[in-house]
């Protein structure tokens, strides 16, 4: 591990003294972004995962820039510039950086638009990460937002320079120049050939090492430049061999004893073993280079075309159609706008008017978001092998969805359009945080060994998020009764469907949060050994439990009515943030998967918000009342 | 449409029309519980699990502010069982109709019940093993021994609970005629050491630490990582006293010389006997691909016991069980080749309580939730 992760820092040097050295190897053409299909559905083994470049590309850009595409270019093409031109994409903006003091500390002058390129970054580049180092020493809880900010960027200052190394051996080296026509008609150099790279050299190695032997032996003040260019060649190829190692862009597979070992282009360019088909491998990614630099689009596509077909050939990754297509697609973004476009319409209607138009159509509106939406979850099912329920960036798009299919199932049944604004609602607003969720981490990462269960996951998990789903959405309709009966001041008789809508939903959520702990529970009893801890999420869950129980019992009881029942929906709402949100952001108990530091803020805006709403109410409730006397 | 009369409960209340008959009661007992738990909750950031534990969640009084009493959940939920039970006796009535509300109330009663009862009886302790070792006891993550033997007997060890321990007072160890007598006691201390000059003067490193004395520190937020230790004086049979300081995290034990023999000293995890012997064949950790991220942990391990002969796995999720103890896959070690296991040992009388709650309470709820619904939409229909 540390001897993998010296070679990777070493690797990472190397590649940052070639980014550093501006024009090192010469000027490279600008190329046109060129189609890149083939090389997108590459597979790659990255995160534990076999993936297709794309995800790969796009999971790193958003680590990066918090953004998925580049200047119209596609993460695959963005990529591609960066492992094949990395001179090049050296000025690509895409390195984000939201805290302006670190943008002060590095020395470098604020962009507008806070991205910056390696090379708008490169003259801080030490200062960053003696910071870095100094802050990564700290522990994670007391480190503060400048700190964060100065891991986060370093981080991906030293992965960017990671991903634009994989190829360096094939980029012509000032080190590798043989000017000697003695030491060219050796190794079988065309004279055109000004500069080499360490690719072109290494079939020679043999015959370098030797002449370097046979020059050992001689006199040094005898040598002639035959023998200092085979002294240098081989030493600086030693010295490429020794300071590099493994690298991250495992995209060439090999049969070890049976089993699929996936490895990064440069240890099969050192493994003599590797095989024939190792080589052709390099060769294709030689000849996909030199078609990039080039622009020929055609030749590109039949190298990638041929790289492919080769790695089928040795291993038997999984298809990348599906993953291909959940990434064009986009489908949860998709769904996040026809949700917001169809909550418009579903405000509208429940507040102001009930146009049969606008009802019909928010109705398809919805429909057609949960087209997408669907094909999301079920492509990630495909996908991971396991259901989409094993992250919180998972269980909102899973809620996301249960709440729109709770909302129209309660649409057919009211028809009030009620049902369509928590479908909506909760739709737009669940997509829009998981989105918050899913910046600068691959969302379809491992998962920890005691999650690594699909019966638990698909059973406890499911349920819980089905009672949060349903605890959502009575919130949502105790917003609406009490914005109706307070502040629109419509009358009780009037109000009798949102209520009944009400308690059923909240009902709804009781049943599969007791249902859904119960099997959690259960899970811990084989997992951890006991069925109940007191654990801050086991809490969260309980909390959902008791409290909707004293809702229902202080209903029967007498103790509260409709407005009552909207308030403690309400409240009900709040205590699902805690135990879905806040819980994690504790960082105690045995949950320790599930702990982040994302969230805060929107936890805070909605806890303020409601306070404010309740706050509201309570004004116009004793307004009403005093009005009334 | 005539309302149905309601029917009459199981039993009359009579003198019995307490408190506890009250829905008012139901909801007071639960809303204090919501405060607990959220309480509790909040409490384990600063103090963590087993002292909100010990302060809320087993506790049947809560000191607000070290004065002012309130409930505990143990109170609270007393108090809830007594309502329920009441409420299904006296109160319920018992139709069709409400049979899903019935069999739920059921279910918290049992899971209630069944709580308090795993809360006194069950017992957790874990069992550490390299691959080939074999032991018929695991050990407690709490409690502690102080324990002495002798050279000639090693396998005749004499032991006293560290919690028993008093200071001042004296204590027969293994070697008859020698005694301890305890200066200090420590729940949690650290080792202070200094170098001494090795015994063999040809050795390569002629100093080594040991242990000179130890200091106290405040108790561990989880009591398994505390670390006791005892200061002792050996009164051996010469009558001369050796002052000793015996440390719960040392690895070697205290060696008193004693004429003819030597009497060994050391704190150890009180060992919890087991039924059966296991002995741990292989353990596997499975890694994700390209990664060190585990994506499974397995044990195969070989179970000897009066009715039992046999290997099995034990791995994330899949625990061993044998009669009323569960060994779960809980740590690993990994060092210079050779691989350790841990298991978490629980032995639980009434681990099938909770099932059985759950079941009922799940069952209970559905049912409850679709004939509310049926009769809705019923209503709705009707012209």
């Amino acid at each position: 591990m540390i001897a993998s992760l010296r070679c990777a820092v070493v690797a990472a040097a190397a590649c940052a003294a070639a980014l550093f050295a501006e024009g090192a190897s010469g000027a490279v053409p600008e190329t046109s972004y060129q189609k890149t299909d083939d090389f997108a559905s590459t597979m790659i083994l990255d995160n534990g995962r076999l993936k297709p470049l794309d995800s790969y590309a796009r999971s790193m850009l958003m680590q990066f820039s918090g953004r998925t595409g580049f200047h119209g270019m596609s993460p695959t093409q963005w990529l591609a510039r960066v492992i094949f031109l990395p001179l090049t994409a050296a000025d690509d903006k895409v390195f984000l950086i939201n805290n302006p003091e670190v943008v002060d500390a590095i020395g470098v002058s604020p962009q507008k638009r806070r991205r910056y390129s390696f090379n708008d970054i490169k003259q801080g580049y030490h200062q960053l990460t003696g910071m870095a180092r100094e802050a990564g020493a700290k522990d994670a809880k007391e480190r503060t937002l400048f700190e964060n900010e100065v891991v986060r960027v370093s981080r991906n200052l030293q992965d960017y320079l990671e991903i634009s190394s994989v190829l360096m051996f094939l980029m012509p080296y000032p080190e590798f120049a043989v000017r000697d026509s003695a030491a060219r008609d050796l190794l079988g150099i065309s004279p055109a050939a000004e500069q080499l790279s360490f690719y072109d050299l290494a079939p020679c190695s043999d015959r370098i090492a030797q002449a370097a032997t046979a020059a050992e032996r001689k006199d040094k003040a005898g040598w002639s430049v035959f023998d200092m260019t085979m002294m240098s060649l081989s030493q600086a190829l030693q010295r490429w061999r020794q300071s590099r190692g493994d690298q991250p862009f495992h995209i060439i597979p090999k049969i070890v004893d049976g089993r699929e070992e996936w490895l990064c282009p440069w240890i099969v360019m050192l493994d003599a073993g590797s095989g024939a088909q190792a080589r052709a491998d390099i060769s294709s990614l030689a000849a996909m280079r030199a078609a990039f630099i080039s622009g020929d689009a055609k030749g590109f596509a039949a190298a990638a075309a041929s790289f492919n077909a080769a790695v089928r050939r040795t291993a038997r990754p999984p298809s990348p159609g599906i993953e291909l297509l959940y990434n064009r697609i986009d489908p949860f973004a998709k769904a996040k706008i026809l949700y917001g476009l169809a909550a418009i319409l579903a405000l509208m209607l429940v507040t102001v008017f009930a146009w049969r138009w606008a009802r019909t159509l928010a109705f398809v509106l919805i429909c057609a978001a949960l087209a997408p939406h669907t094909f999301g979850l079920i492509a990630r099912v495909i996908i991971l092998h396991r259901p989409p329920l094993a992250t919180i960036y998972e269980t909102f798009l899973f809620v996301a969805w249960a709440c729109a299919v709770l909302g129209l199932a309660l649409e057919l049944i009211q028809r009030k359009s009620l049902g369509l604004l928590i479908s909506s609602l909760c739709g737009f607003f669940f997509l829009h945080l998981a989105g918050r969720y899913n910046v600068g981490e691959d969302s379809m990462g491992m998962i920890a060994a005691v999650l690594n269960s699909n019966f638990w996951l698909t059973t406890h998990i499911m349920s819980v998020t089905l009672g949060y789903a349903g605890c959502c959405c009575a919130g949502v309709i105790g917003h609406v009764y009490i914005v109706k009966k307070l502040f629109l001041r419509t009358p009780e008789e009037k109000l009798a469907s949102t209520s009944s809508a009400l308690y059923g939903i909240l009902a709804f959520g009781l049943v599969f949060t007791v249902i859904g702990t119960m099997l959690g529970g259960m899970w811990a009893d084989q997992s951890w050994g006991r069925f109940w801890g007191w654990d801050p999420k086991e809490n969260g869950a309980l909390l959902i439990i008791l409290w909707c129980a004293v809702v229902f019992h202080a209903r029967l009881a007498g103790i509260v009515k409709q407005q009552g029942m909207a308030i403690g929906a309400i409240l009900s709402l709040v205590l699902v943030m805690f135990a879905w949100i806040g819980v994690n952001l504790l960082g105690i108990g045995m949950h320790s998967y599930g702990f982040t530091t994302t969230g805060i803020t929107a936890l805070y805006s909605f806890l303020i918000f409601e306070a404010v709403f309740l706050a509201a109410a309570a004004v116009a409730f004793f307004m009403t009342r005093r009005r009334a006397m | 449409m005539t309302k149905r009369a309601p029917k009459k409960p199981l039993f009359a209340a009579g003198i019995f029309s307490s408190p506890f008959l009250s829905l008012y009661t139901t909801v007071i007992c639960l809303v204090v519980l919501c405060v607990l738990v959220l309480w509790g909750t909040l409490y384990q950031i600063d103090h963590g699990i087993y002292a909100a534990k010990a302060r809320f969640f087993s506790s049947w009084i809560v000191l607000i502010g070290g004065m002012v009493p309130f409930p505990g959940v143990r109170l609270a939920a007393a108090g809830l069982i007594l309502n329920q039970a009441m409420m299904l006796v006296f109160k319920q009535e018992w139709r069709p109709a409400k049979a899903g509300m019935i069999i739920t109330h059921l279910g918290v009663l049992v899971l209630l019940v069944g709580g308090g009862i795993v809360s006194y009886t069950a017992r957790e302790s874990f069992l550490a093993l390299w691959e080939g070792e074999t032991s018929n006891e695991s050990l407690s993550y709490h409690s502690w021994d102080l324990v002495t033997w002798t050279k000639a007997k090693p396998g005749a060890p004499w032991a006293v609970g560290l919690d028993t321990l008093r200071t001042g007072h004296a204590y027969s160890t293994a070697l008859p005629g020698a005694s301890v007598l305890v200066e200090n006691a420590y729940h949690n201390c650290v080792a202070l050491m200094r170098q001494m000059p090795m015994a063999d003067s040809s050795a390569r490193m002629p100093m080594f630490a040991a242990i000179d004395s130890i200091e106290a520190q405040s108790a561990a937020s989880d009591p398994s990582d505390n670390i006791p230790g005892v200061v002792v004086t050996v009164a051996a049979v010469a009558g001369i006293g050796a002052h000793r300081v015996v440390y719960g995290g040392a690895s070697e034990p205290v060696c008193i010389p004693c004429g003819a023999d030597t009497l060994y000293c050391a704190v150890r995890r009180k060992p919890v006997p087991l039924p059966l012997a296991i002995t741990l064949i292989k353990f596997i950790k499975e890694d994700y691909a390209g990664t060190q991220m585990a994506r499974q942990y397995r044990s195969t391990v070989h179970a000897k016991g009066a009715d039992i002969d046999r290997e099995a796995v034990i791995s994330m999720n899949k625990p061993f069980r044998y009669r009323h103890y569960t060994f779960y896959q809980s740590s690993y070690s990994q060092t210079g080749g050779h691989q350790s296991s841990s298991f978490a040992v629980v032995e639980n009388r009434g681990k099938w309580l909770p099932y059985v709650a759950g079941f009922l309470m799940a069952a209970g709820l559905l049912l409850h939730f679709c004939t509310k619904l049926i009769i809705h939409i019923r209503k709705r229909e009707a012209p």
